[in-house]
C-alpha cells in the first residue's frame, strides 16, 4: 500500500489555512498536510517549527510555500540544507495542492518535485473573452 | 549610489521589501549588510535568489557596506540591516543614512511590544538612541501606505522606554 510523502505548508498569514479550506472542499476530506504560517514569526522561530516537524519526519518530505522569494521559502530552504530527503516546492496554488497530496513516498522525490512543478504552471492559464489564448 | 531607503528588519529580503517597498521606490540594487550571511557562500547565493527581476542584489558585512554606501552615482538603492545595533554601526561608519525605516523585529525572548511587527530589546532601542544621536530620522513602518511612527519623536519625548512596553 502506498501513502503520501508527509506534506508541510508554509505560507504567509491565511494562506495555508485557506487552501486547506478549499481542498477539502473538492475532496470531501481535509488533507493531511500540516501547516504553519510566519505570521509575527522571527526567522529563528519558524526555523524552530520547520526543524521540529522536519525532525519528526525524518523520511522524505514535502514542503511547499508561497513566495519563492518570501521569508517563508527562504526559511524552509535554510532548514532544509543538507537534508537531501527534503523537497521544497514555491509557489504553491490550489492545483499543487491537490497533486501533492495524491502523492506516493515510491516516487523518486525528486521527479515528485519535478511533476508537481509542471503541475502548478500547467495549471495557470489565460482566457480573453472567454477563449482560451 | 543613491540610497533610497535604509531598512532595519530581521527577515531582511523577503517579501515585503521585494514586492512591497521595492517597486514603489523603484530600487535597482539591494544591499544587504550582514557579517553572518557575507561570509558563507550558499547563504549569499540564497540571498541573491530571492531578488525581484531587473534588481541587483549586494551581500556585503558591515564593514564592506559602509564604504559602498558612500561610493557616487545614481542607482537607486536600498540598505538591509537585521538588527538596530547593525545600523547604528553603518551610521557612525560614515555610511550617507540620513533616515532609517524600521520593519519587523519580530518577537523573541527579552524583547518587549512596541507595535506588531516590532519587539524591542533595550539593546534596540538603545542602539535607536544612538542611531537618533547622529541627526538620523526613524521612523517605523512596516510597508509603504502603512502610518509611519516617528521613533525620534517618542525617544525625545520619552515615550520609548523598554519599561513602558508591555511584554507581548
Amino acid at each position: 500500500m502506498t501513502h503520501p510523502y508527509p506534506i508541510l505548508l508554509v505560507a504567509h498569514r491565511g494562506l495555508g489555512e485557506g487552501l486547506l479550506t478549499a481542498a477539502e472542499a473538492i475532496l470531501g476530506r481535509r488533507p493531511e498536510v500540516d501547516h504553519v504560517t510566519n505570521d509575527g514569526l522571527s526567522p529563528e522561530t519558524l526555523a524552530g517549527e520547520i526543524n521540529r516537524w522536519l525532525e519528526a519526519h525524518p523520511g522524505p518530505v514535502l514542503i511547499l510555500t508561497d513566495l519563492g522569494f518570501g521569508s517563508c521559502c527562504q526559511t524552509a530552504r535554510r532548514a532544509s540544507r543538507e537534508r537531501t530527503q527534503v523537497g521544497i516546492l514555491a509557489g504553491v496554488n490550489l492545483p499543487v495542492l491537490l497533486a501533492a497530496v495524491r502523492s506516493s513516498v515510491q516516487e523518486d522525490l525528486a521527479s515528485f518535485l519535478r511533476h508537481l512543478h509542471a503541475r502548478g504552471q500547467g495549471s495557470v492559464e489565460m482566457y480573453l473573452g472567454g477563449e482560451h489564448l | 549610489m543613491k540610497l533610497v531607503l535604509a531598512r532595519v528588519d530581521e527577515r531582511l529580503l523577503h517579501g515585503q521589501v521585494a514586492a512591497g517597498w521595492v517597486p514603489i521606490l523603484g530600487v535597482r540594487r539591494i544591499l544587504v549588510a550582514d557579517d553572518d550571511l557575507a561570509a558563507d557562500d550558499w547563504e549569499r547565493d540564497l540571498v541573491a535568489s530571492a531578488a525581484p527581476p531587473g534588481v541587483e542584489v549586494e551581500v556585503l558585512s558591515l564593514a564592506e557596506a559602509a564604504p559602498r554606501l558612500q561610493e557616487p552615482g545614481e542607482e537607486r538603492a536600498l540598505l538591509l540591516v537585521r538588527r538596530p545595533r547593525g545600523m547604528l554601526a553603518l551610521v557612525r561608519a560614515g555610511a550617507p543614512i540620513t533616515a532609517v525605516n524600521l520593519g519587523g523585529l519580530h518577537y523573541h525572548e527579552g524583547a518587549r511590544r512596541f507595535l506588531d511587527y516590532v519587539f524591542l530589546t533595550p539593546e534596540d532601542i538603545e542602539a535607536l538612541a544612538g542611531i537618533v544621536e547622529h541627526h538620523v530620522h526613524v521612523k517605523a513602518q512596516d510597508l509603504p501606505g502603512h502610518p509611519g511612527i516617528e521613533i525620534d519623536r517618542l525617544l525625545a519625548d520619552g515615550l520609548l522606554a523598554f519599561d513602558r512596553l508591555p511584554a507581548r
